[in-house]
């Protein structure tokens, strides 16, 4: 095996992958041009030769897409790959990186942009919403600890190569379906707790008597009113295909005209 | 301006344009998140407490909204530092704030498509470069995205800011109250699409069970969300462990068979 990379190299190109993987961000190739810009300086030492470095860049410009932090690892065993195998790797590198970009898009996105945003956000906003700043700090901290934890990923991915991804892989589904299981309890518990919409209307009889609507409906089941928009809701982003944009808009309209009738509040 | 000094117009800009360099590049959740930018936010103007209700709000309302796969989505966070200005300095408190905040974050989603579409030209003329041996070239040209991300940011903030105080004011004097009191609801109501959009991330139908165990420990038995989740923790731990030792136990109950049969 032929060590041309020095460490420096390979630490650069994992900084170099968090400069602009959101910005560069296109329809045709997604992460492409990010990955370009983080192995550049790294595949040209690789392959003094143009057309060989040619020949790469226009293999990193193609398609790709998963989790950004899961690309750093996938990037960094690629860079490896492109260390040992060299020109003649090229497809197998190719195959690799789409082969892995589905499962780890599914850990990822799961793991970091859904339960740990949820679990952090429903801690420290009834916190801040009582002027209490101990959980923004403590997510603060949780970030930054997060973010020196990641500057490792690229190296590792460069160390272990395929074999992390494979090994990965295998319990990859079980962390998923585990983390999704965590992430399900507690928005179990979050659609009470920030939907806090109310029907404030009031019947009143001839009789002199007057019935509340909200007491009758928690008789039913508590944040019965949350549970049946949060359904809603569900099934139009889900099965109806409506856009967030839309959705935002209606619950505004619905909101508006619920409060002037005093059906909502 | 809203009556802002040359300082604190530095500071949100300079903290926008951080939002910007943040979301685009590392997405470090250190910073670029309604919480702690409302907080920020509110400390530049010297009311930390509102900025950091505000945020609070806002956070809630933005959860679950994640643009996965390159979708676009409303963007929480320009929200929440457009409606922490106006909120604090027109003294008018977080309504109204939300009534010029929301619908930019709102319209965020038309730049952002914009931007990934004009991202795909900077590709082409990059891989153009390339190809004509310009390799430097190259990949100088792709620094064009930092530019286009931080306009995307910046944009928003300052057509607000420029449009100013005035023009703001004879929205808020021409809002009606029935208009202030649907905002007050909507703001109860929002937090339901992101909780929606989360569930259709998830596979909720083969784990309804722990969707009805969180619900349950909440409306009915009163437990907070930190209990939740580390009942939450202990089902995911368990569930991990079981799947992970399966084979292990798997090979060990047919020994056991092995040996009854002899």
């Amino acid at each position: 095996m032929n060590k041309v990379l020095t460490k420096q190299d390979v630490n650069r190109a994992g900084l170099r992958w968090m400069v602009m993987p959101m910005s560069s961000f296109c329809y045709e190739a997604q992460f492409g041009q990010a990955v370009v810009y983080a192995l550049a300086p790294a595949l040209r030492k690789l392959y003094p030769d143009d057309d060989d470095y040619l020949a790469a860049i226009n293999n990193h410009f193609k398609y790709f897409n998963t989790q950004p932090y899961m690309c750093q690892i996938v990037l960094g065993a690629a860079l490896g790959m492109e260390e040992q195998l060299g020109r003649a790797g090229a497809e197998t590198i190719q195959d690799f990186k789409t082969g892995v970009m589905g499962p780890l898009a599914g850990i990822g996105d799961t793991l970091f942009w859904v339960v740990i945003p949820t679990i952090w956000a429903s801690i420290a906003s009834p916190m801040a919403l009582e002027g209490n700043a101990t959980g923004l700090i403590l997510w603060t901290l949780f970030g930054i600890a997060l973010t020196l934890f990641r500057l490792k990923f690229f190296e590792w991915g460069y160390n272990l190569g395929t074999r992390l991804i494979t090994e990965l892989k295998s319990t990859l589904q079980v962390l998923t379906d585990a983390c999704s299981i965590l992430g399900l309890t507690v928005v179990g518990a979050l659609i009470p707790s920030v939907v806090s919409v109310q029907v404030p209307l009031t019947l009143n009889f001839a009789t002199g008597t007057s019935m509340s609507i909200q007491e009758q409906l928690d008789k039913i089941m508590p944040c019965l009113v949350p549970v049946l928009l949060t359904l809603i809701c569900y099934k139009l982003l889900g099965k109806k295909k409506v856009s967030m944009t839309w959705l935002v808009l209606v619950v505004l309209i619905i909101s508006i005209l619920g409060s002037a009738l005093g059906i909502l509040g | 301006m809203f009556g802002l000094t040359a300082i604190q117009l530095f500071l949100i800009i300079l903290l926008t344009e951080l939002i910007a360099l943040d979301s685009g590049g590392p997405q470090t959740q250190v910073i670029s998140k309604p919480l702690v930018v409302g907080t920020l936010i509110g400390m530049v103007l010297g009311d930390t407490a509102q900025g950091m209700f505000i945020g609070a709000t806002l956070q809630l309302m933005s959860m679950g909204v994640v643009g996965l796969g390159g979708a676009s989505v409303p963007n929480y966070v320009i929200t929440t530092i457009i409606t922490v200005i106006v909120a604090i300095q027109s003294g008018q408190g977080y309504e109204i704030g939300l009534t010029i905040g929301l619908p930019v974050g709102m319209l965020y989603v038309n730049l952002d498509i914009l931007h990934k579409i004009l991202n795909g030209y900077v590709m082409r003329w990059s891989q153009k470069l390339a190809n004509e041996k310009k390799f430097k070239e190259s990949i100088s040209v792709l620094y064009l995205h930092l530019v286009l991300m931080s306009l995307k940011f910046l944009l928003p903030v300052l057509i607000v800011l420029l449009a100013g105080q005035a023009v703001t004011q004879t929205i808020v004097d021409a809002m009606p109250a029935w208009l202030f009191n649907g905002m007050t609801v909507a703001g109860k109501i929002l937090p339901v699409t992101g909780m929606a959009m989360l569930l259709n991330y998830m596979p909720v139908e083969k784990n309804f069970l722990y969707l009805c165990i969180g619900f349950v420990m909440y409306a009915y038995m009163g437990v907070g969300t930190l209990g939740v989740a580390i009942i939450g923790f202990g089902l995911a731990f368990k569930y991990y462990y079981d799947q992970t030792h399966q084979v292990a136990a798997a090979s060990a109950a047919g020994n056991a068979g092995g040996l009854e049969d002899e």
